[in-house]
């Protein structure tokens, strides 16, 4: 609820420390518990439309965040910073073609007759450095009037934290300048680091292409390779920069909607959090069978949660502070972590057994997963290693050792499986994200809800 | 005793076998058995040996207690080598007791290796990935704004009063990514950092996350990886580094071997049974 609070645009302004903070916090708190209850009180049969709604709207506001181009006043850079890219590509690759690499990928020679490839390079990396300029000068002037807009929106801040005597705790100032942050002084910050961004990248680009024609005015083929490289590194900044600058009027609403994102996702664990306490709590109460357990939640809970809590706010000095944070210690290396480790450590004895009273070979099947597995696992310990270390490790007997039997089963065998799995699922997930946002889908949810 | 018998040994039995085989290799560490290198591992190597001066490591530890035996070797000689090279790197912890044993793990080896705090290495603080979509919200905007998107370390100061991350804010300004985890996470770094921004990825999974990691792997996704606890003792053999890794390996085979035996002994004894049923 304090993501959603935070995100509200007339809202100007949220507390940063002190009680105002704890007030804001548990103001938000009692909203975000107003709202749930709300929900339960929302009558069954509006439920689905609501879940779709909002699902739908979500849905739609990413796919047009993407597929909406960025603002106007930008579509001519961007416009200038592909084409250069392109150009650069061409250039780049043509000096590529120049250049033999080894079989690491390396440079090696170059080509005989490379000044032709030169000379054919030339001609897109002229035109791409004049896209880059032009560029260059539009960004350099698109800035000041979004610096502009800050300041005003900044000063108009700054008048109505006099106005409204504000203290400092309340106000979130920017680190670097000082300057009052709210949503669209956020946003207006955002584009112009974008748009510094930007032209710095272009500014790297332009230089790349200078050292690119430096080289060439050298001993022919010499340096051609490095030239290659700064090239095709100015084609990478051309793309960083048009990056920069692809936003949207829907993009700096994907921050405050990420938020509320996020803090669904929080209400979740706390709903899990209240679920544990809401059943053991009735299981100590009524002396159900287990409700022993129940009660070890119950001392675990508060205790963790009292002294983590208490290790980080008391003073370490005073002897609460000591006190707690040696229980914590306890409470968190000597418990919780080999607690944990335990848990999974029982796992390996279970496998164990289980795969010696299970494994049976019952069919051609389970005889080659059989053979399969005992290959991969003796191939990648030691043991394994050693079995056949008498064997050459060149030539055609090399391919006998177990550890390159078993490298080829989890490189060819497995990845050709796993690749199919990964598509099946992959197709499955889209069908079924795209019934759940066209509301198709009859879960069991629904079903119960209907 | 029957023969078929075989197939029907007590389990407390093949757990006190397991508790020796395990235990006695790591206990007295006495077992010398030779290990191939593989280019997996060579691949994580020789990604950290070409980490540009000016670059950090960044360090994505999604791993807690449970996986301790097998993450935190990988986590550890990964963090020496990144020392050794004299690479800062930062660590995002995502799980609240993996938090406490991975900043251990980064602070006492840098005791060991004379490292500084903030300086030479930092981390994140528990960035809580049971939130659903925080995961995929972080790997989104980190490569945009790491300022932003971290905003403080561990004790809770800005990324901007801390030396290490001076200069350092973007994609642009990452060298490697190694992600230490027994979870899938691997998918959203190479969607949203090591594809768009060609950041190079490394990949630490766990010995039962191996079999996928091939895929990655073979289609030059991330460069490298450590298969499990046996990843770990290979990159130690490269640090020529005798640690805890390579001890476990040993651990490791007789483990392997013994599984191996009870199940031929399981099958010897079922088609022996079966057999005799035929006859009746």
């Amino acid at each position: 609820m304090i993501g959603l609070t935070q995100n509200l645009a007339f809202l100007p302004f949220i507390p940063q420390q002190g009680v105002s903070l704890a007030i804001y916090i548990f103001g938000a708190m009692a909203i975000g518990v107003i709202f749930l209850f709300m929900l339960t009180k929302v009558p069954v049969r509006y439920r689905k439309p609501i879940i779709v709604g909002v699902t739908f709207l979500m849905g739609w506001f990413y796919f047009l965040e993407f597929v909406i181009p960025g603002n106007s006043e930008s579509a001519s850079v961007r416009g200038r910073l592909k084409a250069a890219e392109q150009r650069l590509r061409v250039a780049s690759h043509i000096l590529n073609e120049a250049v033999v690499r080894n079989g690491s990928g390396q440079p090696a020679a170059v080509v005989q007759n490379s000044h032709k490839s030169v000379a054919r390079a030339k001609e897109p990396l002229a035109l791409a450095l004049e896209d880059l300029k032009a560029a260059q000068s539009s960004i350099d002037g698109m800035r000041p009037e979004v610096e502009r807009r800050f300041e005003r929106e900044t000063a108009r801040l700054d008048a109505s934290v006099v106005r409204n005597r504000l203290t400092e705790k309340m106000v979130e100032r920017d680190e670097e300048t000082g300057k009052v942050l709210n949503v669209h002084t956020r946003a207006l910050k955002k584009e112009i680091g974008d748009f510094e961004a930007a032209s710095s990248r272009v500014g790297t680009a332009i230089s790349a292409i200078g050292e690119a024609q430096s080289v060439f005015s050298g001993a022919p083929g010499e340096g051609l390779e490095k030239a290659a490289g700064a090239v095709s590194g100015a084609a990478e900044m051309a793309v960083d920069a048009r990056v920069a600058l692809s936003e949207n009027f829907l993009t700096p609403y994907k921050e405050p909607i990420a938020n509320v994102v996020l803090v669904l996702g929080a209400f979740a664990v706390g709903l899990g959090v209240y679920s544990l306490l809401s059943i053991h709590g009735k299981g100590v109460l009524n002396r159900r069978p287990g409700w022993i357990n129940g009660l070890a939640f119950y001392i675990a809970f508060v205790s963790m949660t009292a002294f983590g809590l208490l290790q980080k706010y008391a003073s370490a000095d005073a002897p609460l502070g000591t006190l707690s944070q040696s229980f914590y210690g306890i409470l968190f290396s000597g418990v919780l972590a080999s607690l944990q480790a335990t848990m999974f450590s029982v796992i390996a004895f279970y496998i164990v057994s289980a795969a010696y009273r299970a494994f049976r070979i019952k069919s051609g099947e389970a005889a080659i997963m059989m053979v399969a597995a005992f290959l991969v696992m003796l191939s990648l310990v030691p043991f394994g290693v050693w079995l056949t270390s008498w064997l050459p490790r060149e030539g055609w007997l090399a391919v006998f050792r177990l550890e390159n039997i078993g490298s080829w089963i989890l490189n060819v065998p497995n990845t050709a499986a796993q690749r199919g799995m990964a598509f099946g699922i992959g197709v499955g997930m889209l069908a079924m994200a795209l019934r759940i946002w066209l509301s198709l889908e009859r879960g069991s949810f629904f079903d119960k809800q209907a | 005793m029957r023969l078929t018998n075989i197939q029907k040994i007590d389990r407390r039995i093949i757990y006190l076998l397991l508790v020796v085989v395990v235990a006695v290799p790591i206990i007295w560490d006495f077992l010398r058995q030779p290990l191939e290198m593989s280019r997996d591992v060579t691949g994580v190597y020789d990604a950290v040996e070409r980490i540009p001066k000016g670059k950090i490591a960044i360090i994505s530890a999604y791993w807690s207690a449970g996986t301790l035996a097998e993450n935190r070797p990988q986590t550890e000689a990964i963090m020496e080598h990144l020392f050794r090279k004299d690479v800062p790197f930062a660590i995002i912890p995502w799980d609240q007791l993996g938090t406490t044993l991975v900043y251990n793990s980064a602070d006492k080896i840098a005791k060991e290796m004379g490292k500084e705090y903030g300086k030479d290495w930092i981390s994140f603080g528990y960035q809580p990935i049971v939130i659903v979509g925080y995961f995929e919200q972080v790997a989104q905007a980190m490569p945009l704004d790491m300022h932003g998107t971290f905003k403080t370390d561990k004790f809770d100061t800005p990324l901007s009063k801390i030396p290490m991350m001076r200069g350092i804010r973007t994609a642009r300004d990452i060298g490697l990514l190694v992600d230490v985890t027994p979870s899938g996470t691997v998918q959203a770094w190479i969607s949203f950092l090591g594809q768009p921004y060609k950041v190079p990825i490394a990949y630490a999974p766990t010995g039962v996350m191996v079999a996928e990691g091939y895929n990655y792997l073979d289609a030059k996704q991330i460069v490298g990886m450590l298969p499990g606890l046996i990843g770990a003792a290979k990159y130690e053999m490269l640090l020529e580094e005798r640690g805890f890794a390579l001890r476990a390996a040993n651990a490791l085979s007789t483990s392997h071997v013994l599984i191996i035996a009870l199940i031929v002994l399981g099958n010897v004894g079922y088609f022996l049974s079966r057999r005799q049923r035929q006859r009746m």
